[in-house]
Formats: C-alpha cells, sequence, structure tokens
C-alpha cells in the first residue's frame, strides 16, 4: 500500500511536469514557426548580415535595423521628408532608393559590390570556382558587379581580374529575352531571373554552417527559376526542398573534387556525399532558358546561342556510345558512360575571366584565367582534360594534350566509326592508317566536334 | 377639423423635433456656448487647456465658444473620452498625460507635443510651442501646384496660417482647422454617439473634412465615411469607421480622386498617390487607393487564407469603394483598397510617420507585422 501511495505521490508530481513539458514544447513549436517567414530567413532580412543601407545611417541615423524592408524601399520616395543618399532624383519602380538595370549599374549592385552602400561593407562573394570549387587562390572577381565586369556595357570583353577574354551573363540580353518569353515587365531587374530577393539566402558552401540537413541534403538556396517567377509573391526558392536537387535531377550525378582534395567534393567540401544532394538542380534551373526550344541572341556572341538539350546530350542524361576513360572521382569503363552532369560543374554563374562562362578551376584543378578565348582555340583541352584523360595520361610515351587513345584506341573505348587510314580527312596529310599516338598530325580543336547540340554522323558527340 | 390638424401637426413636431436635436452635436448649449462670457462677473471660457487643467486665456471666442478646439479635445487625464454632466462625451484626441489606451481612430497628438517630447515624426504638429522637423509637408517638394499654384506648401507647419489666400475658408486657418476646416458640430449628420454614414455638406462631411476650394465646393467636395459612433473608443471588426476609396490613375485632391480619404491626404501630400505609378506593380511609391489583390500573397491578407474575405481589423482599416451604411466586419479582397489610413493614423501615434505599428522595432517581425497585413510572405 506504501508503495501504491508513493506511485500516486510521484504521479501526482509527474503528470503536471510533462504537462508543463508539452506545453513548453508547443510554445517554443509556435515560437519558431513565428520566428520568420521567408523573407525575415532570408539574407537581406538577416538580422546579423542583411541589408543595412549606409544612407539610412548617415548623415542622419533613421533607425531602421539591419534587414528592415526600408533599406532597400522608400516607401514613398523619400523618408522624413527628403530623400537619404543615394538620392536618384525620381521615383523609382518598386519603391527602391536607386534604379539601374544595366551591366554595369544594377541596383543590385549598390550593395553587392566594392564601394558598397552596404554599413560596414560586404563581405567578398568569390566566384563558383572558388566557393565550391575550393580553389582559394581566387581573389578576383570578389564581389557580384565585378563578376559582371568581364564585358562591358555593349557586351564586349574588357580586361578584368587579369583577363582580357572572359565573359559575363548580358544582362541587357537577359532582360530582353524574359521580357519576350515570359512576358516580364520593362522595369524588370534581370538578377531578378535566379534570384528572389525576398527569398534568397546566402549558401556558405561548407559542412559547417546548416546549409544541409542531417541527411547531407541542401536546405539553403539562392536561386529560384525564372519558369516559377509568374507570381512573384509565391516565388519559391529552388534546390532547397525534395524533388529541387541534383540528387532529384538524375541518380548519376557525381561532385567532382575540390580544389587540392581527393577525399572532398563540391559543392561545399563534403567528405561524405557526392551525389547531388548537397547541390541545387542546376540543370533544371539552367535550362529554363538554356534550352533545346528557346532562342536566344547574345550580344556578346553576336549570334544565338546553341540550343542545349540536356536529356539527350551525354554530358546530360543521354548515354555515350562507348566508354572513355575519365579522371577520378569519376569511373573508367563501362561506369563512365552514364553521368549526368550540373552545368556549374564547367560554367560560372555569373562571370568568367574565360569565353563562354568557363570556370577557371574544374574538378580539383585549375583551368587557368584567360585561357580559354575563344570558341575555336586549340587550349579547349585545359577544360576537357580535367575529367577527360589525354594520351599521355594514359601513357607516359604519348603525347599530353592530344586525345588518339580516346578518339582511336579500342582499348581505352575508342570512337568505332572512325575508319582507319583516313586520318587525312580530319588531320591533313596523307592517308594513314598506322599512326598512333605519338604521330605529329595536326591536332584537332575539341570544339570542332564537340559543343552543346553537336552531332556527327547520327551521334550525339557532346 | 381644425382642431384634428392642429393635433396631427403638434403630433409630428413633437416627433420630429427631438431627431432633429440629435441628429447633431448632442448635450446643453452651454457645454459649448456662452453668450457673454460672464457669469456672476467671472468669465466662462473654460480657458485654452485641456479638460482637469487649469489657466489659459478666458477671453471671449468666436461663435460664443468657451474654449478653443484643443481646450475641448483634449485632457489631462488618461481617457481619449470625457464624459461632460449631462452624458455628452467629448472625442479627446490629446492628452497631456500620456498616450491613451485605447487611443481614438485618428491617433492622439501627445508624441508629438512639448509634454510628449515633441517628437515632429509622430504627429501632425500643430503646436506653436515645439520644434519642427519639417519645412513642409512630405510630398509636395517635387509638386509645384497645390496652393494657388505655389511651390510652397499651403502651411509651412500646421500651428502656422497659410501663407495663401485661395478661398474664403483658408486664411488665419491653421492647428486642427487646417484639416477640420469648418467644424460643423451642428451638421444634420446621425445621432450623437451612435454613428452614421456622413456623405454630404449637409451631414457636414465625413469628420468635418471639407475641402480647401471654399464653400463653392462644399456642396461637392468633401470626404465621405461613416463615422463610428465613440469614435472607435471601442472598436472590433464590425464596430469602426468606414473609409471611401477610389482607384484612380494618377491625381490627387477631391478632383481627382472623389470624396475619398486619400483625395483629402493628398490636398497636401499630392506626390504620394499622383506619381505613385500605375494601377499595377511595379509601382513608384506605396500605392494608396488600390484594390487589395486577391491572388499571391495578397490572397491571405487579413487572414483570407484564400478564401477572398479577411476579418476588418481596425488597426489597419481599408477603404471601399461605396461607403456602406453600417460597418462591415469583413475585408473583401480583389475589391477593397490599401488606403492612407491603412499605415497612418490622422492625428498623431507612438511610431515615426505617425504609423500604426512600430515598423521600426528591433525584432523585424513586430517591425513587419503591419506590412504583414497584406504582403503575407514577407514575414
Amino acid at each position: 500500500m506504501a508503495e501504491k501511495l508513493k506511485s500516486l505521490k510521484n504521479m501526482s508530481v509527474m503528470i503536471p511536469l510533462l504537462l508543463i513539458m508539452v506545453v513548453l514544447i508547443l510554445i517554443g513549436r509556435d515560437a519558431a514557426i513565428a520566428a520568420g517567414g521567408p523573407y525575415l530567413n532570408s539574407a537581406h532580412g538577416n538580422t546579423s548580415y542583411g541589408v543595412d543601407r549606409v544612407g539610412l545611417y548617415t548623415p542622419t541615423d533613421f533607425g531602421y535595423p539591419m534587414g528592415h524592408c526600408a533599406h532597400c524601399h522608400e516607401q514613398h520616395a523619400s523618408i522624413c521628408g527628403s530623400e537619404p543618399p543615394p538620392a536618384s532624383g525620381s521615383p523609382t519602380a518598386y519603391l527602391i532608393f536607386a534604379s539601374g538595370t544595366s551591366q554595369a549599374n544594377s541596383f543590385c549592385f549598390r550593395c553587392h559590390r566594392s564601394s558598397t552602400d552596404q554599413q560596414g561593407g560586404m563581405p567578398a562573394q568569390y566566384n563558383y570556382s572558388r566557393m565550391a570549387g575550393g580553389d582559394t587562390t581566387i581573389t578576383c572577381p570578389d564581389d557580384i558587379k565585378e563578376s559582371f565586369k568581364f564585358v562591358d556595357t555593349a557586351g564586349v570583353p574588357q580586361s578584368n581580374c587579369s583577363s582580357s577574354v572572359g565573359s559575363s551573363h548580358f544582362l541587357v540580353d537577359i532582360k530582353t529575352f524574359l521580357q519576350s518569353k515570359w512576358g516580364w515587365g520593362a522595369t524588370v531587374n534581370p538578377c531578378s531571373a535566379c534570384h528572389n530577393p525576398h527569398r534568397a539566402k546566402r549558401d556558405p558552401h561548407d559542412t559547417t554552417s546548416g546549409r544541409t540537413d542531417g541527411s547531407g541534403n541542401l536546405i539553403v538556396s539562392a536561386v529560384s527559376r525564372p519558369s516559377a517567377h509568374a507570381d512573384l509573391t509565391t516565388w519559391e526558392l529552388w534546390g532547397d526542398s525534395a524533388g529541387e536537387r541534383m540528387s532529384d535531377y538524375t541518380t548519376d550525378y557525381q561532385a567532382p573534387y575540390r580544389k587540392g582534395f581527393t577525399d572532398k567534393y563540391e559543392p561545399d567540401g563534403s567528405t561524405i556525399y557526392q551525389d547531388g544532394r548537397n547541390l541545387a538542380d542546376y540543370v533544371s534551373l539552367c535550362t529554363d532558358c538554356h534550352n533545346s526550344s528557346n532562342t536566344i541572341f547574345s550580344t556578346v556572341l553576336g549570334r544565338n546561342l546553341k540550343t542545349i538539350d540536356w536529356a539527350t546530350e551525354v554530358h546530360g542524361n543521354g548515354n555515350a556510345d562507348t566508354y572513355i576513360t575519365v579522371d577520378a572521382p569519376y569511373t573508367a569503363g563501362s561506369g563512365a558512360l552514364g553521368y549526368v552532369l550540373s552545368c556549374l560543374d564547367c560554367h560560372e554563374p555569373h562571370g568568367s575571366p574565360n569565353a563562354f562562362l568557363i570556370r577557371e578551376e574544374v574538378n580539383g584543378e585549375a583551368v587557368g584565367v584567360g585561357t580559354i578565348t575563344t570558341f575555336s582555340t586549340t587550349d579547349w583541352h585545359l577544360l576537357c582534360d580535367r575529367c577527360h584523360k589525354d594520351d599521355y595520361e594514359l601513357t607516359t610515351s604519348c603525347q599530353e594534350d592530344h586525345y588518339y587513345n580516346i578518339h582511336h584506341s579500342t582499348t581505352y573505348g575508342g570512337d568505332p566509326y572512325y575508319t582507319s587510314g583516313s586520318c587525312n580527312s580530319c588531320h591533313g596529310g596523307s592517308g594513314g592508317g598506322s599512326d598512333g599516338c605519338s604521330a605529329d598530325r595536326t591536332k584537332k580543336v575539341c570544339t570542332d566536334c564537340h559543343f552543346h547540340g553537336s552531332t556527327h554522323s547520327g551521334h550525339t558527340t557532346f | 377639423m381644425k382642431k384634428l390638424f392642429f393635433n396631427i401637426t403638434l403630433a409630428i413636431l413633437i416627433v420630429a423635433i427631438p431627431y432633429t436635436l440629435q441628429a447633431k452635436v448632442g448635450g446643453l448649449c452651454c457645454n459649448c456656448h456662452t453668450m457673454h462670457n460672464s457669469q456672476g462677473g467671472d468669465p466662462m471660457a473654460r480657458g485654452d487647456t485641456g479638460w482637469g487643467g487649469t489657466g489659459g486665456s478666458t477671453d471671449p471666442r468666436p461663435q460664443l465658444l468657451i474654449a478653443t478646439c484643443l481646450g475641448c479635445h483634449s485632457s489631462t487625464g488618461g481617457s481619449a473620452v470625457e464624459t461632460m454632466a449631462d452624458g455628452s462625451k467629448i472625442p479627446i484626441v490629446y492628452n497631456t498625460g500620456g498616450y491613451p489606451d485605447p487611443p481614438l481612430a485618428g491617433g492622439n497628438f501627445y508624441y508629438v507635443s512639448v509634454a510628449g517630447g515633441s517628437d515632429d515624426r509622430k504627429g501632425h504638429n500643430i503646436f506653436s510651442d515645439n520644434s519642427d522637423t519639417l519645412t513642409e509637408a512630405p510630398g509636395l517638394s517635387e509638386f509645384p501646384d497645390t496652393c494657388s499654384g505655389q511651390t510652397d506648401s499651403c502651411h509651412l507647419n500646421l500651428d502656422r496660417p497659410t501663407q495663401y489666400g485661395f478661398s474664403e475658408l483658408l486664411p488665419g486657418i491653421k492647428a486642427c482647422e487646417s484639416c477640420h476646416l469648418h467644424p460643423e458640430h451642428h451638421a444634420n449628420d446621425h445621432v450623437h454617439l451612435q454613428g452614421g454614414k456622413v456623405d454630404s455638406y449637409d451631414k457636414g462631411w465625413y469628420r468635418f473634412l471639407l475641402p480647401h476650394g471654399g464653400f463653392a465646393n462644399a456642396n461637392v467636395d468633401g470626404v465621405e465615411g461613416f463615422e463610428d459612433g465613440d469614435w472607435e473608443h471601442s472598436s472590433g471588426a464590425g464596430d469602426h469607421n468606414e473609409y471611401k476609396g477610389s482607384v484612380v490613375s494618377g491625381s490627387y485632391g477631391f478632383t481627382g480622386l472623389g470624396n475619398t480619404m486619400t483625395a483629402y491626404c493628398t490636398g497636401c501630400h499630392p506626390e504620394f498617390h499622383n506619381v505613385q505609378g500605375a494601377l499595377s506593380s511595379p509601382f513608384k511609391r506605396h500605392p494608396s487607393d488600390i484594390v487589395i489583390q486577391n491572388s499571391g500573397e495578397y490572397a491571405n491578407a487579413f487572414g483570407a487564407a484564400g478564401s477572398g474575405t479577411g476579418a476588418y481589423d481596425p488597426d489597419f482599416p481599408v477603404a471601399r469603394s461605396t461607403v456602406p451604411v453600417s460597418p462591415s466586419s469583413t475585408v473583401t479582397l480583389g475589391s477593397d483598397m490599401v488606403m492612407c489610413l491603412s499605415c497612418h493614423r490622422a492625428h498623431g501615434s507612438q511610431y515615426d510617420s505617425i504609423l500604426r505599428w512600430d515598423y521600426k522595432n528591433t525584432d523585424l517581425a513586430t517591425a513587419f507585422s503591419g506590412c504583414n497585413k497584406c504582403h503575407t510572405t514577407k514575414n
């Protein structure tokens, strides 16, 4: 009986405690829910590093806390009866404090530049080769505006970050395309093709700051899809949820190495996850525009962009006819047939010191600055070689930066449709048939046959 | 027959006269007026001070009034409503001892007064004894022609008379009368404390908000609205003022916008509507008198949750294209409008820009709480 009473007494203490715990948990849950919505959880709405315009602090401190709407939007094109710096002269669409959508003066560049309007300055914003690729030797560009400075306002490459042959997404063309494709308004800022300023989150590209969940899945993203932009107010981030990651796009993704490592992978240096679960599905994002049906004129190139059908290209969902030799972490042999790449495995999203936004670091090693100069340069091997073994890598008696073995040797999965004895049809000279990997025939340029949308004799060659 | 006619006439008068009297300001004449400003040798004028206070001039006043506007509509007490001996109620818009809780719909001038710290950002500054931050009304600097074609504000400050003539109503007008241009306390509007729809000069227009154009326009121009019986001292979803709005691209004033509250505000702040952009996004200024859409994030405005109908919140009022005869407890998305008073109090508030909520709170969830009534994903 005494035990029973003691038990009841314990229960009389425990039950209220349990109830209190339940209430506290519920309160905590509600507090968490109320803690912030999409904007307050965004980079711009962050109270530690969000928007914080200099002009609202000096010469007058208007008292708006960091992350506040007023740092970008002036409700009545003025504050306290006058316009704080920078004074732009007239009210601007979306109530923003300055106008500008061009390559040189996009509104976003007011803060995302070196001479920033952000109080205390902006932290360095490096390119994808450094952030995801891990190449810490890259120090330029270190802000977003600089990434777009590889071409001038006319779309002509200009000297920037030690390169005069660089490339950038040309904002005027993007704006034109957005308007023609989806009917975006005349005042649209082309940066918003891929970024929702009210939702975009900072992506630290590391494994320590909560960019992934407990299973390694990406839960932060800076990008949103232009095709989903129809309703601005419900325009979600892309990549931070199930169905939006590279591992959802394909089961055949293999993350490239990070610079200088063979046990750390893009995009965050994980030593565990390599299947794209920690990477946004950039293929779906990019192919909203760069697909097989859209015609996109490039002022920079002076022509329409080549179309991309990632469903069939062999770097995409299509399979090569035969396996070829590849560099780690990609697996050589027949297993190499099915890899599906992310666009950002080779391309910078904003701008690059190379042509065609080719990254200066790919799969753990440098491609170089200003090395890919034109479509027809012989130096494309610097990119291709990051994943495809050249002759020297396969046999040291062969030549570097040549791909005889891949193309002609059945040992390494050589292309079957080249007819023996007809070397001269591609490499000049006469006849052929007995040449090997050390032959001094004229080397073909990679892009003679391999580029987005390329085919040869009915075969997909890219 | 003559006797019957007399009795019928008398009955009609008996029935009609009290209603006629009640349809104006209530209470005894001597609550507000004095015939000779003298009783037993002492002045009857109360002195230009709030209820509960002392001092101030007891000189005779125009219209035989015993006090100025603020003399009647301010108080040293904490309530936003004063009750007179005969039960008549007086709305208090300036509590000298602190901001009242609750305030009336227009807010309270406390914080802009010397007693409240002379914070010029927290009220329309009707006081002459405090500091001035602004040199003219915001929303006018780029706008050269609102007052007799002059480039300056009609008032350099509301505590000073208008600089320009323009109409018989304006010369010498200042302070409260800068907006309540012709206080028609005896207008034929509605029963004291019961509220009603006011849509004509005969009814005094809404809260005596008449045009600057003078009496010639007074029958046409003025603010329409439903006047809550206790000035929203008590309020709820079905207990509040109602405001008229009208979707017009550009323009300002009654001529441009009709009998709306926004039209009235743009008399001094014309750019805030005239240069706000088109009728849909992108706007160049936060729009006023623009329909709150029943789509996107706005489909959840005022708790509508996609139903198209939200709950009316008197702390964040909306405008209707037609003023209802009684307060509506709902916000109809797709037709009701955001307007100046959706965000701002008319008289004063605890917050900068006379806002209805603490837009500068360091807790951004609090700072955006007003915005989030409509911008439901900007939280």
